[in-house]
């Protein structure tokens, strides 16, 4: 029992470089620039509430607070505004200015952990409010957030450690943080290419076809796909098989970085032909921080000690 | 030397004592037990349901029915709604990010829904519109809110989302009389159809048929 107990905190707080929370620091801060850039025109439009704007965001909150009501929505954000003598819409429009100002500081590094807890509630509020029109790439950034927010916070390439000599944290949080993050990654592509292995389309390249046609993700002429429809099948087994098959590979060293270069192109060609560019950059984000990050030491490295060999030890 | 070993010998490191260290990490890894047990309930409960429904390539049964209510159990969908302890696992999955599974795409590539509206005008002119947004990111998530509206057994939900972005149209073209919303979806060819020159098609499953007043602001969708 000592010895399971002592092989698991092994496993989980192993002594890591900080590399990978400055990976996922500075990427997830960059695609919440991105998430807001790109949602710019339509910010007030998304958020207007009583009835105006697209879906009026009372609507889709109301369906949130039924799910749970102690969700944050941005109408918490309105309340606490209002109480300062500020407007709806100016509210809404602070939250953007908010989201940009923390993903900046969490770029640069700048007051670390507040950046994290702010951006990962203003971004949570926004998400919830606008629910009925939220896909995975928010989901993603949200557990980013979530993650980043209790991560060993600042590592040492943000400033709070070049300039304001903050002190960095013991090397074994960084490796308990990397590896929850690993292992979350690895749930994440195990039962997405589960479910596309249960489905008959990914088999036979149809559910391939029908999601590059399918608007608004037919960014490639469907003349274009037909011409390389004998690609289609094996495609679509590919993607099932890389995603499935990612624990395995991506926990053992001697794969690690071919898989990693298979999933990250996997991502290219999803945003080069679906045009989810936000998705894949959040996806490689945390591929990159979870697995990426001792890729440079990993042919001086002992192949027997990557995370699958541990794990094979822990049970 | 590295940048990060530089780094590590400049600035101070704050280490625990090792005892209370190791209380520290036994905290933090029950913590994590807890989270991931969710993270894996979400997924085997979503994956599981596909299965129940067969919607998969496996025969449905009431194996796979009974495993997804354990998989429900777990993240407390068999107390009331009410339930502190329910709304306290939908809060920590929603903040955590983990309130969906991970099957994009899967099993299979849903319906391409869509929404066309019809503006009718007092002198009998008649022209057709599509929800409007200023950038393709908010376009992209039209077609998730479309695959709400498609999705919900909740006809008054389905109407009032309808409405509300009719209302959102009409106010761009505040002198139409009557807009009509024609709910439905696309049916793409498949491959097989395609290279036989065969052309999408659209299937209506919706209509509804609003008017809004230009001089009653109070007009819009009532929520």
């Amino acid at each position: 029992m000592k010895s399971l107990r002592a092989s698991l905190l092994a496993f989980f707080f192993s002594p890591a470089s900080d590399l990978w929370l400055a990976l996922l620091r500075i990427g997830t801060g960059l695609e919440l620039l991105l998430y807001c850039a790109s949602l710019r025109g339509d910010w007030s439009h998304l958020f207007a509430s009583n009835g105006e704007g697209l879906i009026s965001r009372d609507l889709t909150e109301a369906v949130v607070s039924a799910e749970g009501g102690l969700i944050p929505t941005v109408s918490w954000l309105a309340r606490g505004g209002a109480a300062l003598g500020l407007t709806d819409a100016v509210t809404v429009t602070a939250v953007w200015f908010v989201l940009v100002s923390a993903s900046i500081f969490l770029v640069l590094g700048i007051f670390s952990r507040t950046s994290a807890v702010v951006a990962w509630l203003f971004h949570l509020c926004a998400v919830k409010s606008i629910g009925l029109m939220a896909y995975g790439v928010d989901n993603f950034t949200t557990t980013a957030l979530f993650y980043l927010m209790l991560a060993p916070l600042p590592d040492a390439y943000s400033l709070d450690q070049r300039w304001r000599k903050f002190p960095a944290k013991a090397a074994y949080w960084n490796g308990f943080g990397r590896r929850v993050l690993q292992l979350h990654v690895c749930v994440i592509y195990f039962f997405s290419g589960l479910t596309k292995m249960l489905g008959a389309g990914w088999w036979d390249g149809s559910n391939l076809w029908r999601a590059m046609t399918r608007a608004p993700f037919n960014h490639v002429p469907p003349g274009w796909i037909a011409s390389v429809s004998c690609l289609l099948p094996a495609a679509g087994i590919l993607i099932a098989v890389i995603e499935t098959t990612y624990p395995v590979f991506m926990g053992w060293k001697r794969t690690r970085l071919v898989w990693l270069c298979l999933v990250l192109a996997m991502h290219a060609g999803i945003a080069l032909t679906m045009g989810l560019y936000l998705f894949a950059f959040i996806m490689a984000v945390l591929n990159l921080a979870a697995f990426g990050s001792d890729l440079p030491s990993l042919r001086r490295a002992n192949p027997h000690s990557g995370f699958a060999t541990v794990a094979a030890r822990v049970t | 030397m590295s940048l990060l070993s530089r780094r590590q010998n400049a600035v101070p490191v704050a280490e625990e004592n090792l005892s209370g260290g190791r209380n520290w990490k036994v905290f933090w890894l029950a913590l994590f037990v807890v989270h991931f047990t969710l993270v894996l309930a979400v997924s085997l409960q979503a994956t599981l349901r596909l299965i129940a429904r067969n919607r998969t390539l496996l025969r449905a049964s009431s194996f796979w029915q009974g495993a997804e209510s354990v998989a429900a159990g777990v993240l407390a969908q068999h107390l009331p709604e009410t339930n502190p302890v329910r709304q306290g696992v939908v809060t920590y999955l929603n903040a955590a990010g983990i309130e969906t599974s991970y099957g994009f795409f899967a099993p299979n590539v849903p319906f391409n829904y869509r929404l066309v509206f019809e503006l009718h005008y007092a002198d009998g002119r008649v022209e057709t519109a599509l929800p409007e947004v200023a950038d393709a990111a908010a376009g992209k998530r039209l077609s998730n809110l479309f695959d709400h509206i498609a999705t919900t057994r909740n006809d008054r939900l389905r109407e009032t989302l309808i409405k509300m972005l009719a209302y959102a149209v009409w106010q761009n073209h505040p002198e139409v009389v009557g807009v009509r919303a024609a709910f439905g979806y696309a049916r793409l060819p498949t491959l097989a159809q395609f290279n036989r020159g065969e052309k999408e098609s659209y299937q209506t499953v919706y209509v509804y048929d609003f008017a809004f007043a230009a001089d009653h602001p109070e007009s819009g969708p009532e929520l």
